[in-house]
C-alpha cells in the first residue's frame, strides 16, 4: 500500500466539518398530525339549535365562504387570536401545516365559487366599509357588547377584562382611520349606525327578489352580508340597525329572509360540533 | 477607654473600618518593698528587661448603656432598633465589639451610610460601654448604564436607583434595556430589608419585557410580571421563596409559524409559588478553579391563574484543581416540568455556546419546523479540562478541552408519551445529543469569553447541530 506523500493534509481532507454530526439518531418529537383543514374560529355566544355558529363576522363570513364552496374542514373553537398569522381569527390550518389568514381563504376558493358581476366588488366594499364598523363597535367598543365578548377569548377572567380594554382601544382607533369623518373626533356610534343602514338600504335593492346576490349559488358578496346581518340578528346588545330589521314589515325584511335561508340550508345543526 | 479605627480583613461586612478589641495594660514588674535576696559573690548577671503582662479584656463581663450615631441623615427608630438590638443584648467587651461591628457593617451594606467609625467609651457608670457611630452618609440615588452578556444575548440597560428611602435601607430600583433579543424591558423593584439585615430581604417586582424570540421559534413573547420574593442567606447556602403573577402572551407568529406554535400562542396568566436554594463556594462564578455550585428551583403554578404546572429545576458543578494550572470542572443540569397541556415559555431548551456546545441556540431538543418549542423534560452534563497554554503566563487565558451531552423531550403523545414509553424513556437517558471540542478560554474581570472549536458527534434529526468555531459569552457555562 503506497504511503501519502502528504498525510496530514489527506486526514484534513477526510475531515471537515460537514460530515458532522458523526451519527444521527431518531427524534423524540413527532408533530400532531393535521387529518382535515381546520378552520379556527371565536366561538358562538349562545349554543343553541338555529343560531350562528360564531359571534365573530369575519369568522362566519369565512366558514360561510367555506361552506359556500363545498371546501372540505373541521371548525376548530377556542383558539387565540394570536395563533392566526395576521394575529385575528379566522384562520386556516392545512395539512401541509401552512396558515391562510382570512384574506387569503378567498383566492384558496376562487375556483369553486360562482362569477360575480363586476359590480359587486363596490358592495363588498361598501358592506366592509359601513356594516364591518358598527358590528365592531357593537360587538368590542359598546360596553355591554366587550363584556360579552371578552368573554369569548381563550383566556383568564381577568386577563379577558384587561383585553377587552384592549380590544375596544384599538378597534375604536381603527374606526376612526375608517371613518375618515371621525378623525380627531370622540367616536360616533350613530354616525356607524347611519352608515350601516345606507348600506343595507343599497343592498336590499341589489338583492330585490333573488335567493342570493350572485344568482342561483352564493358568492363572496352574499357570504358578506349573510355574517353581517346575522351577527347584527344575533348581537345582545340592541342598536338602531337590529331594530330597523326585526320591525314588523321593515323593508330589510329579505335581508333577514337571505340570511335565515342560508343559516338554514348551509348550518343546519352546528351545536354538535361545539 | 477608646477604640481606634484600623482594618480588619477578616471582617465581611465592615470593610474601611474596624474596632479594636483587645484592651491592654502595662503592669511594672518591679516591686520595691520584697526582700531582698543575699548579697553573692560578684559575678556577671543578665539583667532580664522588665515584665509587660498583657490583660485581654475581651471577655470582662460588659454591657452597652448608650449608642449614638451621627452624619447620617435619614435613619428610623424602628430600624436602628432592630439593628442595635445584638449589640445592647452583648455580655461581654467582645460580644459588644463584633455586634457593633456587625451592625456598622449592615449600615453599610443597605447604602444608609457609605463609611462608619465606630468609638466605643467606657460608660460614666461603671462597666458599661458606649457605643457611637460616626457616618459618612450614603448616597440618596444612583443612575448608571451599562452593557450585560449572557444567555448569548447582549443587552444595554439604563438604571436609576434609590437609596435608604424610608429611613430603614429600603431601595427602589428602576431599569429599562434593550438587548438583541429583549425587545424592550422594564423592571421595578423595590427592596425592603427585613430585621435590619441585608441578607434577609423582601424584594417586590414589577416587570414588563418583549422577547424576540424568532430567530429560533416564529413569535415574540410579551411577559408582565408582579412578584414578591422573601430571600435569606444562611451559612449553607441562600434561599429564596417566590410568588409570581405573570401575564404572558405568546404573540406575533407570522406565516411561518408551525401548528405547534401555534397552539401554544395567546394569552396566560399563571399564579405560581416557588423555592429555590442556592450554595456557591467557588472562587469565581465565571471560570472557577475550586468549589462547587448547587441550585434547585422548584415551582407550583396553578393558585389562581389559568396553568397549572410542577417544575422542577437543578444545576450542579463542581470544580477541582489538579496542580500546575490545571482545572476539571463537571457540570449537571437537569430539569422536569409536568401539567396537564405545558406552554413554550414554560418549557426547558437546551444548546448553545452557554449550554450544551457544537449545537444552535435552543439547537436540541423538539421542533416543529423551524421552531424549536422546548422541552418538559431535559438533562444537560458536561466535563471541562482548563489548561494552561505554553508561552502565556497570564493566568486568566486559559486552554480548554470539553464534552457535553444532553437530551430535551415533551412528556406528551408528541414526546416520550408516544406508545413504548419506558422504551422511549430508556432511550431518552442512554442516547443524548453529544458534543466535543476544544479553545480558548478568557477570564474576564465580568464574563467568560470561551473560543471553541466544535465537533457535534451524535444528534437527533430535529436538533441543529453547528459544527466549527464558535464565540461564548457569558456568565455560566455548562
Amino acid at each position: 500500500m503506497a504511503t501519502p506523500e502528504a498525510p496530514l493534509r489527506e486526514l484534513l481532507k477526510t475531515i471537515s466539518f460537514t460530515q458532522f454530526p458523526l451519527h444521527t439518531t431518531p427524534a423524540f418529537f413527532a408533530p400532531a398530525e393535521i387529518p382535515r383543514p381546520q378552520l379556527h374560529v371565536h366561538p358562538p355566544l349562545r349554543q343553541t339549535s338555529g343560531s350562528s355558529p360564531t359571534c365573530d363576522a369575519r369568522s362566519l363570513q369565512a366558514l360561510a365562504l367555506l361552506r359556500f364552496a363545498s371546501y372540505d374542514f373541521d371548525t376548530t373553537y377556542g383558539s387565540a387570536p394570536d395563533a392566526s398569522p395576521d394575529g385575528a381569527l379566522p384562520f386556516l390550518l392545512l395539512p401541509s401545516r401552512a396558515a391562510l389568514s382570512a384574506t387569503a381563504l378567498g383566492d384558496l376558493v376562487a375556483g369553486s365559487l360562482p362569477e360575480e358581476p363586476a359590480d359587486h366588488q363596490a358592495y363588498v366594499v361598501l358592506a366592509e366599509r359601513n356594516l364591518l364598523p358598527a358590528i365592531d363597535y357593537l360587538v368590542w367598543v359598546d360596553q355591554d357588547g366587550g363584556h360579552v365578548a371578552s368573554r369569548m377569548l381563550p383566556a383568564h377572567p381577568l386577563v379577558q377584562w384587561a383585553l377587552g380594554y384592549q380590544y375596544a382601544g384599538r378597534i375604536g382607533s381603527h374606526l376612526r382611520v375608517g371613518q375618515p369623518e371621525l378623525a380627531g373626533s370622540t367616536l360616533d356610534a350613530q354616525v356607524l349606525f347611519e352608515n350601516a343602514m345606507r348600506a343595507m338600504d343599497a343592498l336590499v335593492v341589489l338583492l330585490a327578489q333573488n335567493e342570493f346576490f350572485a344568482g342561483e349559488r352564493p358568492g363572496r358578496l352574499d357570504a358578506l352580508v349573510f355574517a353581517c346581518v346575522n351577527c347584527l340578528l344575533e348581537s345582545p346588545v340592541p342598536s338602531p340597525v337590529r331594530r330597523a330589521l326585526l320591525r314588523e314589515h321593515s323593508e330589510y325584511a329579505p335581508l333577514v329572509s337571505f340570511a335565515m335561508r342560508i343559516l338554514e340550508r348551509y348550518f343546519p345543526s352546528e351545536e354538535e360540533k361545539i | 477607654m477608646a477604640s481606634d479605627t484600623g482594618s480588619n480583613p477578616g471582617a465581611s461586612m465592615d470593610d474601611g473600618f474596624s474596632v479594636r478589641s483587645i484592651f491592654s495594660e502595662a503592669m511594672s514588674s518591679s516591686t520595691p518593698n520584697a526582700p531582698r535576696p543575699p548579697p553573692a559573690a560578684p559575678q556577671r548577671r543578665v539583667v532580664p528587661p522588665p515584665k509587660k503582662t498583657t490583660v485581654d479584656v475581651s471577655r470582662r463581663n460588659t454591657r452597652v448603656s448608650q449608642f449614638s450615631i451621627s452624619g447620617v441623615s435619614r435613619i428610623r427608630q424602628g430600624f436602628l432598633s432592630s439593628l442595635l438590638r445584638p449589640t445592647f443584648e452583648a455580655r461581654t467587651v467582645k460580644e459588644a465589639v463584633d455586634e457593633a461591628r456587625e451592625a456598622a457593617g449592615k449600615l453599610r451594606a443597605l447604602g444608609i451610610a457609605k463609611a462608619v467609625v465606630v468609638q466605643m467609651d467606657k460608660s460614666e457608670d461603671g462597666d458599661a460601654l458606649d457605643v457611637h457611630f460616626h457616618c459618612q452618609d450614603g448616597s440618596r440615588y444612583i443612575i448608571k448604564t451599562g452593557v450585560d452578556v449572557g444567555d448569548s444575548e447582549g443587552m444595554a440597560s439604563v438604571t436609576g436607583r434609590l437609596n435608604n428611602i424610608w429611613g430603614g435601607g429600603e431601595s427602589f430600583e428602576a431599569n429599562y434595556a434593550r438587548g438583541s433579543k429583549t425587545q424592550a424591558a422594564f423592571q421595578g423593584t423595590l427592596s425592603i430589608p427585613v430585621e435590619a439585615d441585608p441578607r434577609k430581604k423582601v424584594d417586590i417586582v414589577a416587570n414588563q419585557a418583549v422577547l424576540d424570540n424568532r430567530p429560533y421559534s416564529s413569535h415574540d413573547e410579551l411577559r408582565r410580571t408582579l412578584s414578591m420574593a422573601y430571600r435569606a442567606e444562611g451559612r449553607s447556602g441562600s434561599h429564596e421563596v417566590l410568588y409570581a403573577l405573570s401575564w404572558r402572551d405568546v404573540c406575533n407568529l407570522g406565516t411561518k409559524a408551525s401548528p405547534s406554535l401555534r397552539t401554544d400562542a395567546g394569552h396566560t396568566l399563571k399564579s405560581s409559588l416557588g423555592y429555590t436554594f442556592t450554595c456557591d463556594t467557588r472562587d469565581s462564578s465565571t471560570v472557577p478553579s475550586t468549589g462547587s455550585y448547587a441550585r434547585v428551583a422548584t415551582e407550583f403554578a396553578g393558585i389562581g391563574g389559568d396553568v397549572l404546572f410542577g417544575k422542577s429545576h437543578v444545576e450542579l458543578q463542581s470544580n477541582q484543581s489538579l496542580g500546575r494550572g490545571y482545572v476539571l470542572s463537571s457540570s449537571l443540569h437537569g430539569g422536569l416540568l409536568w401539567g396537564p397541556q405545558t406552554s413554550i415559555v414554560d418549557r426547558f431548551f437546551v444548546g448553545g455556546s452557554t449550554s450544551v456546545r457544537g449545537f444552535e441556540y435552543r439547537g436540541i431538543g423538539p421542533r416543529d419546523g423551524e421552531d424549536s418549542i422546548g422541552g418538559d423534560v431535559f438533562y444537560a452534563a458536561g466535563l471541562s479540562l482548563l489548561t494552561p497554554l505554553p508561552l502565556v503566563s497570564n493566568d486568566a487565558l486559559k486552554g480548554h478541552l470539553w464534552a457535553n451531552a444532553g437530551q430535551c423531550a415533551l412528556l406528551d403523545r408528541r414526546g416520550l408519551g408516544r406508545p413504548n414509553v419506558s422504551g422511549e424513556i430508556a432511550r431518552f437517558l442512554t442516547t443524548p445529543s453529544a458534543s466535543v471540542g476544544f479553545g480558548l478560554v478568557y477570564r474576564h474581570s465580568m464574563v467568560r469569553v470561551e473560543l471553541s472549536c466544535c465537533l457535534p458527534i451524535v444528534a437527533t434529526s430535529t436538533d441543529r447541530p453547528k459544527p466549527g468555531m464558535h464565540f461564548g459569552l457569558g456568565f455560566q457555562f455548562l
